[in-house]
């Protein structure tokens, strides 16, 4: 896919991001596979934060290997189809004894918006 | 052979979600997560994508690969299914025979003239099956 035609501007993935409570968080696990579990999201000045349990997969993997994707998608309709995947590194900034938090550092952004794909 | 999923709830929630997000590995061993749709058929997942896609050469190099099967987002009891597991691209034909090939579904939001493009792509080769054959699955969420 052409994707510099279809990506979002800063301003575009910023509101999308703000406005999801939900991610997909990609890691690589200790077997050297990759991994995903669903994540609690919560993005806000330009920070990208995520939660999962303490004594998941994620959280494990990502002692183990800090580098990740957050992927956040909608697919209300084919072309209504937009996503945001955010690469980087895992920072744990807070655990409360069930999940623990983190931020994503070096952030690296991709996105895509059907709605721009020229038809 | 795949494996015996571990609980039917597992299979009963693929058959029904199509949601997929794909997470492979690029070739610097960092993770890539690709939004899809899967459909789950004689005990894979399949997938279909262009060949020259970057999801196809980060799973040719790697063949491992997770699935995150999801509901979505909005959904009261938001749940999944993650499968981790080895991809292959395969041939259109090899696609389960005697049933609707997986290209011939339509996840909702989807309009038969996508339907009917991808079905295209695929017959002239520029897109290609891929099959997940799960080794460990999982579930997440608030499953009943």
């Amino acid at each position: 896919m052409a994707r510099q035609r279809v990506h979002m501007s800063a301003e575009g993935v910023a509101a999308f991001l703000a406005a999801k409570r939900r991610a997909i968080v990609g890691t690589r696990a200790p077997d050297g596979g990759p991994d995903g579990e669903p994540a609690a999201l919560a993005c806000a000045g330009g920070e990208v934060r995520f939660s999962v349990p303490r004594d998941g997969p994620t959280a494990r993997n990502l002692r183990h290997d800090p580098r990740l994707v957050v992927s956040v998608e909608e697919f209300p309709s084919y072309a209504g189809i937009k996503g945001v995947a955010v690469h980087g590194r895992a920072v744990a900034v807070g655990d409360d004894g069930e999940r623990t938090s983190f931020r994503v550092a070096a952030p690296r952004i991709e996105s895509f918006d059907f709605a721009k794909m020229p038809r | 052979m795949a494996p015996r999923l571990e609980t039917s709830a597992a299979e009963d929630f693929l058959r029904l979600h199509t949601r997929t997000f794909l997470v492979t590995l690029r070739p610097d061993g960092a993770p890539a997560c690709h939004p899809m749709v899967g459909l789950w058929r004689d005990g894979a997942l399949w997938l279909n994508t262009y060949r020259k896609s970057a999801k196809v050469r980060n799973l040719t190099a790697e063949p491992r690969v997770a699935c995150v099967v999801v509901t979505d987002d909005d959904e009261p009891r938001f749940r999944g299914v993650v499968l981790r597991g080895r991809a292959e691209v395969v041939p259109v034909e090899a696609a389960p025979a005697g049933r609707p090939a997986p290209s011939a579904a339509r996840p909702p939001g989807v309009g038969a003239d996508v339907t009917q493009r991808v079905r295209a792509r695929l017959a002239e080769g520029k897109r290609v099956l891929v099959r997940i054959v799960p080794e460990t699955v999982r579930l997440v969420g608030e499953h009943g």
